[in-house]
C-alpha cells in the first residue's frame, strides 16, 4: 500500500504525507538575473544569519520571511499552484480554503512576529528591525556585487 | 538452522539497543532544537501557515490544531516537555511501545508545524518521524519494519536519482554552480573573507569541478537502486548514505543529517550484535 501511493504521488509530483517525493534539486537550475540576499538590521545592527546560527533557526529566519516577502508581491503561490493543478476541481475545496489561507490580516502581523521571533533568537530587545532586499548579481565569479536593495520591514 | 536464523533477524536485545540508539539522536537532534529556536514554545505564536499542497497539512489546520498549540504558550510548552519526556523515557524503557507511541503523535503534530510555519516542506524531520515507527513492533514484526525502512531509504536516494535523470538536470553543466551561487550568495556576500569562502571561491573559479560534484552525487544516489536486488553492497550504502549529506552541506549549505538516522538499517543484524557487545563490554569494564 505504502509503496503504490508513494509512486503515485511520485509519478503525478504530488506529496501527500507520508508519500514522499525526493526531487531536490532535480530541476534544471535557471541562471537568475539576479539573487536575492535579506539583509536583517536589529537595533542599527546587521545580523549575521549565515553564520552562527543552527541550519533549523537559519531556516526559521529565512523561509518564512521569503513567504512572506511573495505574499505581499504576488499573493499566496500555494493557491496559483493548486488552481493549475486541480482545475474545476478547485471549487470543492473552495469552502474549505478559509482554514488554510493566510489573511490579510495574518500578512500585516507578520512582521511583529518576526521581530519577536529574531528577540527569541539573539536575546536582545528590538527597539528598531530593517529588512532589506538584496538584488545581487556575481561579479566574475569572486565578488558579489548589489545592483538594488528595496525595503521589506521596518518595523 | 538457528545459525542462518540469526543472521537473518534481529534478537530482542539488537532492537533493544537500535532503539537505545535511535533515540539517544533523537533527544540530542530535539536539544539542538532548543538551541535553534525550532521547539514549539520558542516560535512565538507564528502568524503565517504554509500547508502547500499535501491534504493531511489542510487537515491540520482545518482541525486547527497547529494553530492551537503553537498560539498557547502553556500547551507549546506542554508539547516539547512531552517530546523531550518521552524521548528520554524511551531510552531507559524501550520496551514500552505505548511510550514510543506517544512520541510518535507528538513527534508528527511537532513535524507539521515545524514545515507548516518554516514555510517550506522540507524532508530533514522525516527520520525522525519514520524510524520510531519500526520500534512499536516485537520479534520478527521488527525485522520486517526494520526492513522497510531499509527500502525506504533505498527509494528516497533511488528516487532522487530518478527525479534528475528524468529531468536532464545531470547534463545541464552549470546545475552544480548555479545550486551553490544559489544557496551560498548569503554565506559568500557577508563573510568574503574566511576560509571556507576561499574554498567556496576556489570552487566557484573551477565550475567543472562542481558539476562533478553534483554528477558524482548523482551517480551515487544511483548507486542505492542495486540495494533493491541484493544486500551484499550494504556495507557500501552506509558509507555512502554517510557522505552523502556531507555533499548536500557543501553544495547547497543544507547538511541534512537527519537522513543518517536510517542509515544502520544498512547494518546486518550480525554487525548490530557486534557493535551491542561492543558497547557492553566498555559499560561493564567502566563498572
Amino acid at each position: 500500500m505504502f509503496t503504490v501511493f508513494t509512486l503515485i504521488g511520485n509519478a503525478a509530483g504530488f506529496e501527500i504525507t507520508p508519500f514522499y517525493v525526493w526531487g531536490m534539486y532535480s530541476e534544471r537550475e535557471i541562471k537568475p538575473v539576479s539573487y536575492q540576499i535579506y539583509k536583517v538590521t536589529i537595533n542599527d545592527k546587521r545580523l549575521d544569519y549565515s553564520t552562527g546560527h543552527f541550519a533549523a533557526n537559519r531556516f526559521f529566519l529565512l523561509s518564512p520571511l521569503s513567504y512572506y516577502e511573495s505574499l505581499k508581491e504576488s499573493g499566496d503561490p500555494m493557491f496559483t499552484s493548486l488552481k493549475e493543478r486541480l482545475g474545476k476541481k478547485y471549487n470543492f475545496l473552495e469552502p474549505y480554503i478559509f482554514s488554510f489561507e493566510n489573511s490579510s490580516q495574518s500578512i500585516n502581523e507578520f512582521p511583529v512576529w518576526y521581530k519577536k521571533y529574531l528577540e527569541q533568537t539573539t536575546g536582545e530587545k528590538i527597539q528598531n528591525l530593517k529588512v532589506d532586499v538584496l538584488n545581487v548579481s556575481w561579479h566574475t565569479n569572486d565578488s558579489i556585487t548589489v545592483n538594488s536593495v528595496y525595503n521589506l520591514i521596518n518595523e | 538452522m538457528n545459525n542462518k536464523l540469526s543472521q537473518k533477524d534481529f534478537i530482542d536485545a539488537d532492537a533493544v539497543f537500535l532503539c537505545r540508539i535511535v533515540f539517544v539522536v533523537i533527544l540530542i537532534d530535539l536539544i539542538f532544537s532548543g538551541f535553534s529556536n525550532t521547539l514549539i514554545h520558542q516560535l512565538q505564536s507564528p502568524v503565517l501557515k504554509f500547508p502547500y499542497l499535501d491534504p493531511v497539512f489542510w487537515l491540520m489546520h482545518f482541525l486547527h490544531i497547529p494553530e492551537l498549540i503553537t498560539s498557547n504558550k502553556p500547551l507549546a510548552w506542554l508539547w516539547d516537555f512531552i517530546l523531550f519526556a518521552s524521548a528520554t523515557a524511551i531510552i531507559f524503557f524501550p520496551r514500552k511501545k505505548w511510550l514510543i507511541a506517544i512520541f510518535i503523535v507528538f513527534y508528527f503534530i511537532y513535524y507539521i508545524i515545524f514545515n507548516t510555519y518554516g514555510a517550506h516542506h522540507t524532508h530533514s524531520l522525516i527520520p525522525f518521524l519514520l524510524t520510531p515507527i519500526a520500534f512499536l513492533f516485537s520479534k520478527k514484526s521488527f525485522s520486517f519494519a526494520w526492513q522497510g525502512l531499509r527500502y525506504f531509504l533505498l527509494f528516497s536516494y533511488s528516487a532522487a536519482f530518478f527525479w534528475k535523470f528524468i529531468r536532464l538536470s545531470w547534463l545541464y553543466s552549470e546545475q552544480g554552480i548555479l545550486i551553490l551561487k544559489k544557496n551560498l550568495a548569503p554565506y559568500l556576500y557577508f563573510n568574503p573573507n574566511t576560509f571556507l569562502a576561499s574554498v567556496y571561491f576556489w570552487f566557484i573559479n573551477h565550475p567543472s569541478l562542481l558539476q562533478l560534484l553534483y554528477v558524482t552525487g548523482f551517480v551515487l544516489e544511483g548507486l542505492f537502486i542495486i540495494g533493491f536486488f541484493t544486500k551484499k553492497w550494504d556495507p557500501v550504502l552506509f558509507i555512502i548514505s554517510l557522505i552523502l549529506p556531507l555533499g548536500f552541506w557543501f553544495m547547497a549549505d543544507a547538511l541534512f543529517y537527519e537522513m543518517t538516522l536510517f542509515s544502520p538499517t544498512l547494518l546486518s543484524p550480525s554487525v548490530i550484535a557486534k557493535l551491542r557487545a561492543m558497547v557492553s563490554i566498555q559499560f561493564d569494564k567502566q563498572k
